[in-house]
């Protein structure tokens, strides 16, 4: 066990917080500094999947893949939030009965921890080979808000 | 000083001097004992290519399955589903090591991430980068994990998006008489 004392346990105290976060990103106006918001991702790829398996986007979506880079932009295209997504989760696309265990179409699903974003409006979500998608309001009040890649 | 500097490695800020340092096994002689199965007659042929592996040298496909089944195993580091079924495909690479050829592609996936995904799942068998797409698209990947069976002689007879958990059956079914 590493032990630190005195002006090392300073320094630590100070370096981790700035390395854990080497990009850096103004979170100003999304209002709180350090509470993640989850904005919901719809990838609608309708790629072939057996439900709730794990996913990344396909076809013209292959871009929007787990560890891919996303950004949050304010209305002046000012970035307010950066992070790598998440692997998806394969959604019914379709109201349609499949057996059971078959592959049918499907969207990707992926939810993200937004740093700092506390409300969906006015905000773009940027992600993969130039998907820029306003981040839209959600039903389900443990999100901050949905996107719909298109 | 010592702190900061250990901080700085264990964040990983500092980056790697350390290359895709990987290196493979290309099969031996084919077995005296073993028999491959042919293809079916109206199989079509597999849209060969050439594959740049991450240890810098070039692999020839077409001049692999003249002389023995291939496996081509579409994958990224991110995926998931892949990671989900590596230790089976390891595990039947290195049983069929002379008989049936493995070989890895990947193409989102960054050299290095590449290279700590094969040190991870302990594979041995050729592992190479399609940057472009173009042999992911030619084999109509969408999505990995895609394992696509191709006969001795270059006959493409199965392939399976979003991977296969029978593999081994696969190929005693297809390729490899038992």
């Amino acid at each position: 066990m590493l032990r630190l004392r005195g002006r090392a346990a300073l320094a630590v105290a100070v370096l981790i917080p700035v390395l854990a976060g080497c990009s850096g990103s103004s979170d100003d106006a999304s209002g709180s500094g350090t509470e993640a918001g989850v904005v919901r991702v719809l990838i609608p790829d309708g790629n072939l999947r057996r439900l709730g398996e794990p996913c990344n986007g396909a076809g013209a979506f292959r871009s929007v893949h787990a560890e891919a880079t996303f950004t949050v932009e304010d209305g002046d295209g000012v970035e307010v939030a950066r992070g790598e997504l998440p692997s998806g989760t394969a959604e019914q696309m379709m109201d349609v009965s499949f057996r059971e265990g078959m592959r049918q179409p499907t969207m990707c699903v992926m939810d993200v921890d937004v740093e700092g974003l506390t409300t969906p409006d006015g905000y773009e979500f940027v992600v993969g080979d130039g998907f820029a998608v306003p981040i839209e309001p959600s039903d389900d009040a443990e999100l901050i808000g949905e996107v719909l890649i298109s | 000083m010592a702190v900061v500097a250990a901080v700085l490695a264990l964040a990983g800020c500092s980056g790697s001097d350390d290359p895709a340092a990987v290196s493979f096994e290309l099969p031996g002689e084919v077995p005296s004992d073993v028999t491959f199965i042919d293809a079916p007659s109206d199989a079509p042929a597999a849209p060969s290519f050439e594959l740049e592996l991450l240890d810098g040298s070039t692999l020839d496909l077409a001049e692999q399955w003249e002389q023995r089944p291939v496996v081509l195993v579409f994958f990224e580091s991110f995926c998931e589903l892949c990671t989900q079924q590596q230790a089976d495909i390891t595990a039947l690479s290195e049983e069929y090591r002379d008989a049936v050829l493995f070989v890895g592609v990947g193409s989102a996936t960054s050299e290095d991430d590449a290279a700590e995904y094969v040190r991870e799942h302990d594979i041995a068998y050729p592992v190479g980068l399609d940057p472009v797409g173009e042999v992911f698209r030619r084999y109509g990947v969408d999505e990995p994990p895609l394992v696509a069976l191709i006969a001795r002689g270059g006959q493409l007879v199965r392939g399976w998006p979003g991977g296969v958990e029978d593999l081994g059956s696969q190929l005693t079914e297809f390729v490899v008489a038992r």
